[in-house]
Formats: structure tokens, sequence, C-alpha cells
């Protein structure tokens, strides 16, 4: 973060040096410090003698800067009472600090004893098998799936593992009485599929040890997460960035060609840079939509086809809808607890988009995206759509908490979420009501982010025991990501059904049929301008303002910050997107600065935001309390469950990051709130 | 008033009256530096101790490189900043924070900006910023650290102290504007 904003700064800087355009304000500042280096100073006191622009420029700064200096407010004197009081209570703290000092050898010693007892305590522990105890029984290999097409050795490793490796340049193992090590990077929400998945397959061969992991390393994103694992399950979305660090797999796809044929060749596409495969793809999530089944059935209503259109997607929403009950039911909770947008394929139908990215383009303006938003209005003013608050500039999670605890609690017709979660929620818990799927009733194409793959570590010690291990893992019908399955032969294997259910099964073989990816690469839309479209949808669906207005207001901010982004020439950089959004719209503050997850040095702290006002109950705080848990997992957070407890009402959640030195979160719902604590660090 | 390198070294060598000497001289300045930033009576007094109980533990390791202002002012803002982390994610659902903050935003009466200098009211307006833009600028422009003091208080880049300053200005105007008042010159058209 710190080497990004000097870049930027430099990159100011330097513009201005080679281009003769103006000084940057902040830098003039540090011209008159005498604290830039003196090439630099040379140019910049040459371009102020012929710039008058920036002298009045600097000329505004320093008169600010003397108003600043001359008006600082005197130093209040302490009382005397104070000021002795003060002193008595330091000098008392002090006497207790000697005290402690006079004991630290002591304290030593039983640190000393505890160390040694926690380590015998580890011994012990992994002479009795650590994480894979061989007499814990396990689901047998031939349980697992065998995929269509290919051979029964990539579903047995007991006796195939050697045969279908190719010869690598990298440490064979010497022997198969000795296992390897190799270890697994996976994220903690998985931990358990993927230990079960270890277990089955350590005991099924005996060449090959694998060891979960979900620490990501020390000072990452910026230290490759190949630093810290020989092999790991991620996503696609650093894949130029991570190329350098992973191992290309083509040498060991040449001998197995079938296994190419299994995956659909644009999902492999996603995974090669410069004509090399550099990730087995494990999972595609596409976004679908997630229905109550027992309330449909309790409605009399049909169950939705496995191709449908938006029109039928509406029709039956509708009729799902129930207003008149105490807890009213709505036809369609938009907002996907994954945290993705439940309306774009609303707007992919309607053919509109808010903004375009080539060239950089806001497009609140069309006529037919206002056509859209006047019919959310009237979806939620007849209470077919939950209302429309996803945070904006106003708050950074919205109503997001509310809606997925009315999601959870079957007041959700139909709401959307990644393909391939059990209950079509991000939780463990099953709801009490029956959960049935549909793809997306108009058919979004799909970019590379929605998938997940397996990948080698170019630092690998032993490659060979990562392609056996990861070869096994696409096999496995049980998942290690969110998601399908990507090899088409596990996604229609009736093992995969008797997971998923039956018609889920059909429903994402269905959908695989279907697939396609996007031609184009994926658009990212700027923060602001998602913000200022989600002020405009709760303008519209929650304060009754008419679509053409709240669209006009954001179709003005989001086309002055990005004319600011472009005669700035720095469209990519963060912080000048927020700038620019700041000049465009005063108010606006990021969804940091809003609160959720804010960054600063180098930490996360939590704040929630003031919309939680509205959501005080024991229920909607054990809501966020969850949001907030899988969100810090993501940020790579740790849960320290030695030190968690839960209570029928809520959790109470211990986080550590290690990053040079532990900090630790204390997430407490205390009644109807939250509290949140941090310690260690600075 | 005794020099403070005379006395650090007498406190190095064990003399409890040199520190006495030392948290008279600068406490005062501990205690404001304290309360503006946390804007709380209370826990500025926390802070004062703390900072002390701080220096007195570390004192050996003072080495002299920087002033011992600059030192114990470090010490106090981290101390601060601490705070001000545990106030963000205790107060953000306290109902006193949200009246905190519409009073806060409410557009100020005063309309000339030489009476707003006067008054201080450039330094009210400062108050309003957050964090990230309002420590740089006290720091700065009321306590006279330099950008590289500064950088080196807040753990950051000279680089990223003078960008933040000039944010901090660049909303001070912003926040004068919305509340009708004029405390400098307006940035120029480049």
């Amino acid at each position: 973060m710190k080497k990004k904003r000097l870049m930027l700064f430099n990159r100011l800087a330097g513009k201005t040096a080679q281009t003769g355009d103006h000084v940057h304000p902040a830098e003039l500042e540090a011209y008159a410090d005498g604290a830039l280096p003196s090439a630099r100073a040379t140019a910049v006191r040459q371009h102020l003698a012929r710039c008058p622009s920036c002298r009045q420029q600097w000329q505004a700064e320093q008169t600010l800067i003397t108003a600043l200096q001359q008006s600082a407010p005197a130093e209040r004197p302490l009382p005397p009472t104070l000021a002795t009081q003060l002193q008595a209570n330091l000098y008392r703290r002090m006497r207790r600090s000697m005290m402690f000092n006079q004991m630290r050898f002591s304290v030593g010693q039983l640190a000393a004893a505890l160390l040694l007892l926690t380590a015998v305590g580890l011994l012990v522990w992994w002479q009795a098998g650590g994480f894979a105890p061989e007499t814990e029984p396990l689901t047998p290999m031939t349980g697992s799936v065998t995929p269509e097409g290919t051979t029964p050795k990539d579903v047995t490793p007991a006796t195939a593992t050697p045969a279908i490796l190719p010869p690598t340049p990298t440490a064979t193992p010497a022997t198969a009485v000795t296992p390897q090590t190799i270890t697994h990077l996976v994220a903690p929400t998985y931990q358990e599929t993927a230990q079960l998945l270890v277990r089955r397959f350590n005991q099924a061969q005996t060449q090959w040890r694998v060891q979960l992991s979900s620490q990501l390393p020390s000072g990452w994103p910026e230290t490759p997460i190949t630093t810290a694992t020989d092999c790991f399950t991620g996503g696609s979305g650093d894949l130029a960035q991570l190329a350098p660090h992973l191992l290309s797999l083509d040498e060991y796809l040449a001998a197995e060609p079938d296994l190419l044929a299994d995956y659909p060749p644009a999902l492999l596409d996603a995974y090669r840079q410069d004509g090399r495969l550099l990730g087995l793809p494990a999972t595609l999530a596409p976004q679908v939509l997630y229905y109550n089944a027992s309330h449909l059935a309790a409605q009399g209503l049909e169950l939705p086809p496995t191709t449908w259109a938006v029109a039928d997607f509406w029709e039956l929403a509708t009729a799902a809808t129930v207003n008149e009950a105490e807890t009213p039911i709505y036809g369609y909770i938009p907002l996907d607890p994954s945290g993705q947008d439940g309306l774009s394929f609303l707007l992919a139908a309607a053919e509109t988009t808010y903004y375009r990215a080539a060239p950089p383009q806001a497009t609140y303006d069309d006529p037919a995206l206002a056509q859209l938003l006047r019919q959310l209005a009237v979806a939620v003013e007849s209470g077919v759509l939950y209302p429309l608050d996803m945070g904006g500039t106003r708050s950074d999670i919205g109503n997001r908490p509310a809606a997925t605890a009315a999601i959870r609690q079957g007041q959700a017709a139909f709401w959307p979420n990644l393909a391939g979660l059990p209950n079509g929620l991000l939780t463990a818990d099953p709801p009490n009501f029956a959960v049935g799927v549909a793809p997306l009733p108009y058919n979004v194409p799909l970019i590379p982010q929605q998938s997940m793959a397996h990948f080698i570590s170019r630092q690998a010690e032993y490659p060979a025991g990562c392609w056996a291990w990861l070869t096994f893992l696409t096999t496995q019908p049980e998942m290690v990501t969110p998601g399908i399955p990507a090899r088409q032969s596990v996604a229609a294997s009736a093992e995969y059904a008797a997971i998923i259910g039956q018609p889920q099964a059909e429903v994402y073989r269905a959908l695989l049929d279907e697939l396609a990816f996007s031609p184009e690469p994926a658009t990212a839309v700027p923060p602001p301008l998602q913000q200022w479209w989600e002020d405009a949808l709760a303008a519209v669906g929650q304060d009754g303002v008419a679509a053409e207005v709240a669209l006009a207001q954001a179709q003005s901010k989001g086309q002055a910050a990005l004319e600011c982004l472009r005669e700035r020439g720095v469209d990519g950089e963060a912080e000048a997107i927020t700038s620019c959004a700041q000049e465009a719209d005063p108010t606006y503050q990021t969804r940091d600065a809003l609160g959720g997850f804010l960054l600063l040095d180098d930490a996360y702290y939590v704040v929630a935001t003031t919309n939680m006002m509205q959501y005080r109950s024991a229920q909607s705080v054990a809501t966020a309390v969850a949001f907030y848990q899988d969100a810090l997992i993501q940020r790579g957070f740790r849960l320290d469950e030695s030190q968690s407890s839960a209570t029928p009402e809520a959790t109470n959640l211990l986080f550590v990051r290690e990053n040079g030195e532990t900090r630790r979160l204390l997430i407490t719902p205390q009644g109807p709130e939250i509290s949140v604590t941090l310690t260690g660090g600075g | 008033m005794l020099e403070d390198h005379a006395l650090i070294q007498r406190c190095q060598d064990g003399d409890l009256d040199a520190f006495a000497t030392l948290f008279q001289q600068h406490q005062q300045r501990i205690y404001n530096l304290a309360r503006t930033i946390l804007r709380h009576e209370t826990e500025a007094e926390d802070v004062v101790q703390d900072t002390f109980l701080a220096v007195f533990r570390h004192m050996d390791t003072f080495k002299g490189e920087a002033a011992f202002t600059t030192w114990l002012t470090t010490i106090a803002v981290n101390q601060c900043r601490a705070r001000l982390r545990r106030h963000k994610l205790r107060r953000f659902i306290s109902l006193e924070w949200l009246s905190e903050r519409q009073l806060a935003a409410a557009p100020n009466p005063a309309s000339n900006p030489a009476t707003l200098v006067e008054a201080g009211t450039l330094w009210q307006l400062v108050d309003q910023l957050n964090d990230r833009l309002r420590l740089p600028l006290l720091l700065r422009y009321r306590y006279d650290f330099s950008a590289q003091e500064i950088a080196n208080m807040l753990d950051a880049n000279p680089n990223r102290i003078y960008q933040q300053l000039y944010e901090g200005r660049q909303r001070l105007r912003q926040l004068a504007q919305q509340q009708g008042i004029s405390p400098a010159p307006a940035e120029v058209e480049g």
C-alpha cells in the first residue's frame, strides 16, 4: 500500500518533470521544506519561475497554511489539582511497574516451563497420529467417482499414482515407505472438507503425505502465496501476477490427454498464460437463483424449469409474494449473500448498464436503465422485491445483514448466490425449508473470476506429489471450494448427485452444457460508480425518488469523476479514483471509510455502520457476526478456535492475523450490539 | 527550564526526581495534544499517564537520535491512535456518537474569515476531518513537526504525509465552502 502511494506520488512528480505540466500541489510543500531531491527541486524551481498558475496555487496553499498556524488554539493550562492527581496516579503505576520488573525472572521461568509443556504436548499429539490418524474410518477409495473417459488409475492413487506421473526434473521420492510431505493451502472455510479428502488420499497411497494449511504468508498479498505452500487452491484473479511463481502443468498433462478432454475448453483457457496451463480447474461458481421450494409448493406453484426467461421469473416471483402475512415473503431478495450483485442479470437482459469501460463512460442516462429502475421501484412497492439498499455511499453493507437474515428465515421465494452450495446459503446450518436451484433466467456469460483452480508452486520440492494430490482432488465430488465440479464427468456422476441432490445436479449439468465464457475481459467498475448506482437504487426503491432524477444525479457525478481521472491520467489508481470521486461528490466516502473493513497501518479493523442501527435484534446481530466472520477469513485472518466460544444466540470469535506481529480481533455480541476489540500491534 | 537531555541522562541513571521534572515540563503539552486528538478529557488524562509510564519503562532505549519531544510525542500519538481505533470500533452503534456526528456536520453560523481565524474556527473544521487527514494537519500546523518527523510518528512515507496534508487542506476548503465560509483563497484552476 505504501509502495503504491509512493509510486503514485512519484508518478505525479515524474510526469510533471517530463511533460512540463503543473507541479502537484502536494509536492510544492515538500519543495518549500527543502525535502525534495536536488534534481527534482531544481525542476520544480524552474517550473515555478515560468508558471504563474503554480505560483498562484502555492500562494493559495501558503495562505491557508499560515491561517492554520496563526489560528492554532492556545495550549490549555492544566488545572493544578489535575496535574497533581495525574502525577500521583502515574507514580502509583510506576511503583507497580517496578514491582513487576522484580518479578520478571520468575515469570520468565514460568514461561519456559509452559513452552516445555507445549512441546511435550505436541510430541504426544504427533505420535498419536497428528492430523491424519491411520485408524480413523475413511471413505473407501473405490467409492470415489470414476470419470468417464479416464482410466481407473486416476481414481485409485494407491496403485496408480506413480504410473500416471511423468518424470520430473525435481526430486523423486526415494522409497514408498517414507512418504514425502507436501503442503496444500486452502481457505479455512473449506478445511473440514479438505481434511476429509486428505485423509482419503493419505490412506490410499504411501508415497505422499498431504498437510493442509490456511496460513497465508507474512506480507501477503505482496508476498506471493507460493512462498508458503507447495500447492494451493484459488481463483484466477491474480494469475498474471502469480504466473512467474507457478509451475506449468503442461508437462504432466502431456501424459494424460483424457484429462484435458474432461474440462470445458474455455475454462482451461482461463488458466493459461502465454500458452502454458498454470491451473487445473477445480470448480465453477456462476451465479444461480435458489428458491424456497417448500414455499412454492405450499403456494401451488410450479418449480422453475432449467431453461426460462426473465418474464417467467417475474411471473413466478410475483405469484410467490405474500404481502398480507405478519412475516411477508418477498418474491426476490436480490442481495446475494456471497457479495455479488443480484441485479446484474436483469441489466444484461435489458441490454443496459451504467458504466462502459472502453472508453470509460458513465451511462446512467441510458433510457433503458431508467425503464428498468422504474420496474424495480414498482416491484419494491408491491412487495415482490426486497427494499434495495446495497450501501452505496451511505454504508458499506447496506441492509445486507437483514436481507441475509430474511433469506435464512424463509422470507425469500428467490435469492441469488454462488452455484453448488448445498442449501443455497453460505452457512453450514440447513434452513428449515427445502431449497431448490434454478439457472439465471438470462444466460450471462461467465468470466474466469467465477471459477477456482488448483496450482503448484514453482518452488515445490515435490511437484509430482502435488500433481498426484491435485488430480486426485479433481476426481472427488466433495468440493474444497464453492461451486460445481469443473470436470464434466464428476458433475455428471451419481456420487455428486448424491451429495448435492438429484434435481440440483440436473440443473448444474444443464448449466454446464450451456456454459459460455465472455470473450471480453471482465469490466472492473470503478467503486464510486458502483456506489452511485446503489444510491440511485436506494433513492428510487426506498425513498420514492423518480428514476430519472436519481439517475441524472448519478450520471453527473459519474461523468465528472471519469473526466477528472482522464485529466489526471491515472485511472487505475485507487487513491486517484477516490480523490476524483470526492471532487465530483464532496460527500463521497469509500466503503472502507464508511465502515466494514478499514485498512489502517497494515491491519484491519472492523467497524459497523450506522445502518446497523436498524437491525437491533439477536438474530440480525448473529447474522452480522457471520458476515464479518466470512469477510475476515477472506482477508487472511485466522479464526483461533481454541479461544472462541459459541452460544445459542451468537458466537464469540477471536481472529488473529500474523503480520510481523500478532493482532487479535475479538467480536463479541453484547445484547443487541457488537463489540469489536483489537489487541496487539501498535 | 532544565534541558531535556540532561534530565534524561539523570533519569537513565535512576534519578526519579529528574523524571518528575520531565513529567512536569511536558505533561501539559501531551495532555493538550491527547485531548485534541481524542476529543475527550478523561481519555487524555489516561494517555498522559500511559505515555509517561511508557517513557519510564523504555527510558533506557532512548538514544537521543531524535529530540525527546519528538520521541515523547510519538509515544503519545501512538497511544491516542490505539484509543481512536478502539473508539471507532466501540462507538459505531452508539447513539451518542451519531448525534456527535450530526452536530459536527451541522452548518457553522460563522461567516467572516477573519472571525473564523481568530476564533479558531478553522481548527473546528480540521476537527471534522477523518483521522487520516486530521492527524498530519494537527502535528504539522499546530505542533510544528516536520513531514519527516510526522512520517516517523505515523510509520509512513514523507511523501504520503505531504499528500495527506494537501488532501486535508483540500477537504478543509470543501468543508468551508459547504458551511458558507472562506478560510483561504480557493484552489487555482490549473
